[in-house]
């Protein structure tokens, strides 16, 4: 096999399903038309009658949800107004500050995370998502040894709705689907078993993960500024190439992705919300329950350099430490991609191998 | 040349009298699009960036030179640009992937299944190394293996000259032929 072939098999995705076939063509023909594609923030939202962001993206998930307008019913009976929201930088610098006071003392920075891999239409009225568990132990110490303990879990169905209608399935545990190489699309088996957790050593060459492009090594980590802007620069000079708002949403990414996913010293962790803070395009979306109920102040930011999707950070303000991470469709609200958090920290625990 | 060049010249030809017959490019050329996107990214952002390719197109319909080129490698060169805006989701996916197996493929024949497992111990290796590459060495090899592009269509599609795209290909292939090598040693 060489290595076309190969490519080819590692990246086989199912085909497009009817209705994405079909909302692609509605969309091209709305444009034709000279109509604007829908949106939902104007058809459905009354803006100006409650807070305006923080109202404006709770309504997005109460529609996302149920498929009505439930933010249209409550004006008359509503309860009185909440507190002014936090704005995106007084959430971003206070959670500075109160990472800024932790300890960096600790054997290893620990971050256990579930994130969705991706979801396939089973062509049978659900869909069925892969998570993946990580837990990454970073050592502080040259002389220690980083690991990263991996599980990818089974298919699952995703939303509860999907578990309704797999139950109307007959709660099947594998399913066939068809996936592309080219025009060819062979029958390939997904099932809901779990696969062995696996322990890979990490700091080859001292690589302990990645900052803008590139790898980075402990020592270059121990170097990197505490002041805002020179983290900003460096970053900066780690995505050559990237410029204008295409380079303000990666200096974002990469602030999050340093936060959780590097062992730097406190003043650096809180250094790079104070930078992502004067980034601009950061807004505050007030309140936030993450997937697993928990209570945060969210932030969003766009994703891609346009208006099409959009980060979306839910900060812990106990901890100052984020606990989801999520990409969206701002014409839909769905979530694209997601990471979520269970423990972030310091810790002299010795590296648990076994568990994700 | 082929026909797919002739049908490109009177589709384009009709869509520039006429903006519905658009509607005609996006059914021939919707399922290579998605599978490129999806190929490189994952499957919910495809379900966009697939549509949103075509309405960019769409927009710009007056830029597409048909004496110049086909409509497939000017389509694969918007969504390419699409793609580069998604860095994160590339770079995870491919994270992912060097962390996993590949599910197997049903219904093979013993030989087939034996090359199914090979294939499944290279993947990790092989995924890693796609996400070593430079963008521009995966741009191209990928234009190749999940469009089927030649060489001359994946210059039209990046804009760049033909024999640009034959050096970042062999340097591309050569960095993923050794590390699926580096597996059999």
């Amino acid at each position: 096999m060489n290595e076309i072939q190969a490519l080819q098999d590692l990246l086989a995705k199912p085909p497009a399903t009817q209705a994405v076939r079909d909302e692609g063509r509605h969309r091209l023909q709305r444009l034709m038309r000279g109509k604007p594609a829908p949106s939902w923030s104007r058809t459905l939202w009354p803006v100006g009658a409650l807070g305006v962001t923080a109202a404006a993206a709770a309504g997005l998930i109460v529609l996302v949800g149920t498929g009505s307008p439930a933010v249209h019913n409550a004006a008359p009976n509503s309860p009185p107004p909440a507190p002014a929201p936090m704005s995106a930088n007084e959430v971003l610098l206070s959670a500075a500050t109160t990472v800024g006071g932790q300890p960096s003392t600790g054997r290893y920075w620990r971050i256990s995370t579930s994130g969705s891999l991706g979801s396939f239409d089973t062509g049978r009225g659900y869909k069925i998502e892969q998570r993946m568990k990580r837990t990454l132990w970073l050592s502080g110490s040259p002389s220690g040894t980083s690991w990263a303990v991996t599980q990818f879990l089974g298919y699952r169905p995703q939303t509860p709705a999907d578990v309704a209608a797999w139950k109307a399935d007959g709660s099947p545990t594998s399913w066939k689907l068809p996936m592309c190489r080219l025009k060819k699309c062979p029958d390939n088996a997904f099932s809901n078993t779990d696969q062995p957790v696996s322990a890979e050593r990490l700091g080859k060459a001292g690589v302990v993960g990645s900052l803008g492009n590139y790898p980075i090594t402990l020592a270059q980590i121990r170097k990197l500024p505490s002041d805002p802007a020179k983290l900003k620069a460096e970053i900066a000079r780690r995505l050559p190439g990237a410029h204008g708002t295409f380079l303000d949403t990666v200096t974002f990414e990469d602030g999050i992705e340093l936060i959780m996913e590097l062992p730097v010293s406190s003043p650096v962790r809180a250094a790079a919300y104070r930078m992502m803070a004067a980034l601009p395009g950061v807004r505050a979306l007030g309140e936030f329950t993450d997937p697993l109920g928990r209570k945060g102040q969210a932030i969003t930011m766009g994703a891609d350099g346009s208006t099409k999707t959009k980060h979306r950070l839910i900060i812990d303000p106990a901890t100052g430490m984020p606990l989801t991470w999520e990409q969206y469709q701002t014409r839909n609200g769905q979530v694209v991609m997601d990471d979520t958090v269970s423990v972030a920290g310091w810790t002299n625990s010795h590296p648990d191998l076994q568990h994700p | 040349m082929t026909s797919a060049h002739e049908t490109d010249a009177s589709l384009a030809s009709a869509f520039s009298r006429n903006p519905d017959a658009f509607t005609e490019v996006y059914d021939r050329y919707f399922d290579v699009v998605y599978g490129y996107i999806a190929g490189r990214l994952n499957t919910q952002t495809a379900d966009d960036l697939a549509a949103e390719t075509f309405t960019l197109a769409f927009r710009h319909r007056d830029r597409f030179d048909r004496g110049r080129g086909a409509l497939r490698p000017w389509l694969l060169g918007i969504a390419t640009n699409l793609i580069a805006r998604h860095r994160r989701a590339e770079a995870r996916h491919y994270r992912a992937l060097a962390r996993t197996a590949a599910e197997p493929v049903l219904d093979s024949h013993e030989n087939q299944v034996v090359a199914a497992l090979t294939a499944r111990a290279v993947q990790p290796r092989l995924a890693r190394a796609l996400a070593a590459l430079s963008a521009k060495e995966r741009d191209v090899v990928l234009l190749m293996a999940l469009a089927g592009l030649t060489h001359e269509e994946i210059g039209e599609a990046l804009g760049i000259p033909y024999g640009t795209v034959g050096s970042r290909l062999n340097r591309a292939r050569g960095k993923l032929r050794a590390a699926m090598e580096g597996m059999e040693r």
